[in-house]
Formats: structure tokens, C-alpha cells, sequence
């Protein structure tokens, strides 16, 4: 009899997880089971994150050194990049004016010349002169007109073996032969203390505009001819004065000058003993 | 030692005006670091005379090289500069940085009108207003700010130079 109740209560278990079984595998018991472990999981997460929070409490200060040391690294090498950044751009701008200039030179196969580096400028607030790395060792030689891709310059002033100074068209004692470009009349422009040019002498009868566009003549010996020097701005015309007066927008900026050409193979014609009252002196 | 020294302080001061501060303008007005240089040189106290005399030769030398400016004008005004401000040195001077200040303004304006008169005199014309305006006012007030930088600066030189001096 015993063993008959134990076969049934047997059977019964049985019978009852594989109802159980097929319950699940049908789905029916989801809502059952999320119930049963919503418990077990908060539990779990809640130990969990306590692991993690004491695992990085552990690891952390070896990892923020290993950071720290990664970042000054990095900075280096940022640091270090920038620089070459810096010094690439230099020799990419150096190289583009110097590119300019040698279209320049090659524009005007006539001429030899010496491309050098803008030094210094003079400390005088009067003066208006630059001084330049090439010497006389290089062949300049005083007197020699210096130009840029854009225009003309000034003319040599003085020379040593390795430096010379230029004396800028801006300068007080600076005058230059000129020419209009689209009329045969010839002038002359003045520097002045304050770096503007005026372009002098310019008889009343020439139609002279804003916008003239202004170039060597040549006259005198001292420049080579059709060298730009810049545009008529505004004129200054009175009846009853001699001649006409404008002011002069030059096409170079001499304060920004870094690099010039030196035409060496212009020699200025010194027409002082052509002069007759100096002869007399 | 000390005259290397000294060579050694203008060549660089030289080299900064040439090709740093001659950029640096005010309309027209620029800084004279040389000037200034000699100026607070010679107001520093127990300066020896020779070694004035040598600082203000080898400036003197310096500019003539670097400038375009008439070497007679340069000796003439760097001659005044020597004999006024060192006589004041000994006989007025109470403290140095108002002496620096005063004579910077005072030769920059002395050097400027001198050499402006000479341009004016070789025929190169001038309006003596906007002279006033855009250089000679614009060159004391720059000559002024950098006047106590420099005076800091040849202070800072004086004590290189005269250690024990300095000591003592």
C-alpha cells in the first residue's frame, strides 16, 4: 500500500515538472518568472556595481598615472608638431617670395641679380632705410638700384662685406626720375618724413587722374627705366602754381619688406661734374 | 672683462634696435634703445667714467654703423648727452628713475630737433607742425615707456659688471 501511495506521489512530481516544463517552454510562465527574479537581479546589480566601484578604486590611481604620462606625451608630440608646423610655414612663405622674386628676375633676363634678406631698418625716425645680408663680397656695390617682384625699391647707399643699407623711395632725400604710363610726361617723386610719396613736377597741361599708374623713366642715370613704383591717388592741381602735385600710393609696403632684389649689373651714371656750378666749385 | 661685458650689452641692445624695435612705431615716432641705453648707464651710481666714456664710444660707433644719420650730429648730441647727464649725476641727481625719465624725453626731443634742423638745412623741406606732431612727440612719449624697462635692464647690467661695487 506504501508503495503504491510512493509510485503515485512519484508520478505526481513528475507529471508536475513536466507541466512545469512545457508551461515554460509555451511562455506561459514569463510573467511568473520575471517576477520570481526581479529580486535576484536587483540584487545582483547592486553587487555588481559595488565590485566595479571597489574595482576601480583599486586600479585607478596605476591607470591615471599611465594616462598622465600618456598625455604629457602627447602634448610633447603636439607641442614638438606645432613647431614644425610653424617652422614649415615660414620656409613655405620664404619660399613663395622668393619664388615671386626669381619670376620677377626671369621677366627681365636684361638684368643680373642678388636676392637678399631684409635685416634690419634704420633706428631714425627721420630716415627711411633698410639694411640688407648681401655685401660687397657679393658683388653690390653703392648706387645699385634694388627692386621687388611688385616695384622699385630704392638704390644701394652703403656697402660693407657683408651688409648693405638701401636708402627706401620713401625716404626725405629721396628723388626719383618718373613717368606717367599712359601719357609721355615726365616727373619726379619726393619721399617725405611721414613714408608717403608725392609725385612732383607734373606740368599743368598733363591730364593727370587717380589711378595714373607711375614707373621709372630712367632719366638720370639713377634707375632703370619702366620699374613700377605705384598709383596716383589724389591730385593737387592750382592755377596758379607751376606745376601739378599728387599724392602716390607706392605698390610695395616698405614696412612689410623681407626679401629684395639688388640689379647688379646697372651701374648709375654720376652726372655731378656735368653740373655746371658744382664743376665751378 | 668689464669692456666685454659692455661690448658685449650695446651689440645685443644694437641688434634689438636694428631689427625689432626700429619696426615698432608710433605715427612716425621711434624707440632710441641705444640712447636710452647710454642715458641709464651713466645715471647708475658708482658708474667710473671710463667705463661711460667707452659705452657711449662703442654706441656712438654702433649707430654710425647701422644709421644713416651724419656722423656729426651723432657725436655732437651723444657728447651733450655724456656731459649733461653725468654732471647731473654727480650734482643734482636725487633719484635715478626721475633722472631717466627726464633726460629721455629731454634728448630725444634735443636729438630729433638737432638732426631735423641739419635735414632742413640740406634742403629737404619740412613742415615744422607735422614734425612736432607725427615724430618728435610720438618719439619721447615711445622713449618714455621704454625708458624704465631699460633703466631696469642696464640696473641689472651695472650689477654684473661692479659686483663687489654693488656689495659694498
Amino acid at each position: 500500500m506504501k508503495k503504491f501511495f510512493n509510485s503515485i506521489k512519484s508520478f505526481t512530481v513528475v507529471l508536475f515538472a513536466v507541466g512545469l516544463i512545457l508551461l515554460a517552454l509555451g511562455g506561459y510562465l514569463s510573467p511568473v518568472l520575471v517576477t520570481l527574479t526581479r529580486p535576484f537581479l536587483g540584487a545582483q546589480e547592486w553587487i555588481s556595481s559595488r565590485y566595479i566601484a571597489v574595482s576601480q578604486l583599486l586600479n585607478a590611481p596605476q591607470d591615471v598615472e599611465e594616462l598622465r604620462v600618456r598625455n604629457i606625451e602627447l602634448e610633447n608630440e603636439v607641442a614638438r608638431l606645432q613647431s614644425q608646423i610653424i617652422i614649415l610655414q615660414e620656409q613655405l612663405e620664404e619660399s613663395q617670395g622668393l619664388e615671386e622674386l626669381l619670376g620677377y628676375a626671369r621677366t627681365r633676363p636684361q638684368y643680373q641679380y642678388a636676392a637678399a634678406a631684409v635685416i634690419g631698418k634704420d633706428p631714425s625716425p627721420f630716415l627711411h632705410y633698410i639694411i640688407i645680408d648681401h655685401g660687397s663680397d657679393e658683388g653690390i656695390r653703392k648706387g645699385m638700384p634694388v627692386v621687388t617682384q611688385s616695384g622699385l625699391v630704392g638704390r644701394v647707399d652703403a656697402v660693407t662685406a657683408g651688409a648693405a643699407r638701401v636708402q627706401l623711395i620713401t625716404d626725405p632725400a629721396s628723388i626719383v626720375n618718373v613717368k606717367l604710363q599712359t601719357q609721355e610726361v615726365n616727373a619726379q617723386i619726393n619721399g617725405s618724413i611721414t613714408g608717403e610719396i608725392t609725385l612732383d613736377m607734373v606740368p599743368q597741361d598733363a591730364n593727370l587722374e587717380p589711378g595714373e599708374v607711375i614707373l621709372t623713366s630712367g632719366l638720370g642715370g639713377n634707375y632703370p627705366m619702366d620699374i613700377i613704383i605705384g598709383q596716383v591717388i589724389t591730385v593737387r592741381k592750382f592755377e596758379n602754381e607751376l606745376f601739378q602735385t599728387a599724392t602716390i600710393q607706392p605698390i610695395i609696403d616698405y614696412s612689410q619688406l623681407q626679401a629684395v632684389l639688388v640689379i647688379k649689373n646697372f651701374r648709375p651714371v654720376d652726372t655731378t661734374p656735368l653740373i655746371p656750378d658744382q664743376t665751378e666749385e | 672683462m668689464r669692456k666685454i661685458l659692455i661690448l658685449f650689452f650695446v651689440l645685443i641692445i644694437t641688434m634689438l634696435q636694428l631689427g625689432l624695435f626700429s619696426n615698432i612705431q608710433i605715427l612716425a615716432g621711434k624707440i632710441d634703445l641705444l640712447m636710452l641705453g647710454v642715458i641709464a648707464w651713466i645715471i647708475q651710481k658708482k658708474t667710473e667714467l671710463i667705463d661711460i666714456v667707452i659705452f657711449s664710444i662703442i654706441t656712438v660707433l654702433f649707430i654710425y654703423l647701422i644709421s644713416a644719420e651724419p656722423i656729426i650730429i651723432i657725436l655732437s648730441i651723444y657728447s651733450i648727452l655724456v656731459f649733461v647727464v653725468y654732471w647731473s649725476k654727480n650734482n643734482i641727481q636725487q633719484l635715478p628713475i626721475v633722472s631717466m625719465l627726464i633726460f629721455s624725453a629731454v634728448f630725444t626731443f634735443l636729438h630729433l630737433v638737432i638732426f631735423g634742423f641739419y635735414l632742413q638745412l640740406s634742403g629737404i623741406t619740412m613742415v615744422a607742425e607735422e614734425v612736432f606732431q607725427s615724430v618728435i612727440l610720438p618719439s619721447i612719449f615711445i622713449n618714455l615707456i621704454a625708458a624704465i624697462p631699460m633703466y631696469l635692464l642696464v640696473n641689472e647690467l651695472h650689477r654684473w659688471v661692479y659686483p663687489l661695487a654693488e656689495e659694498a
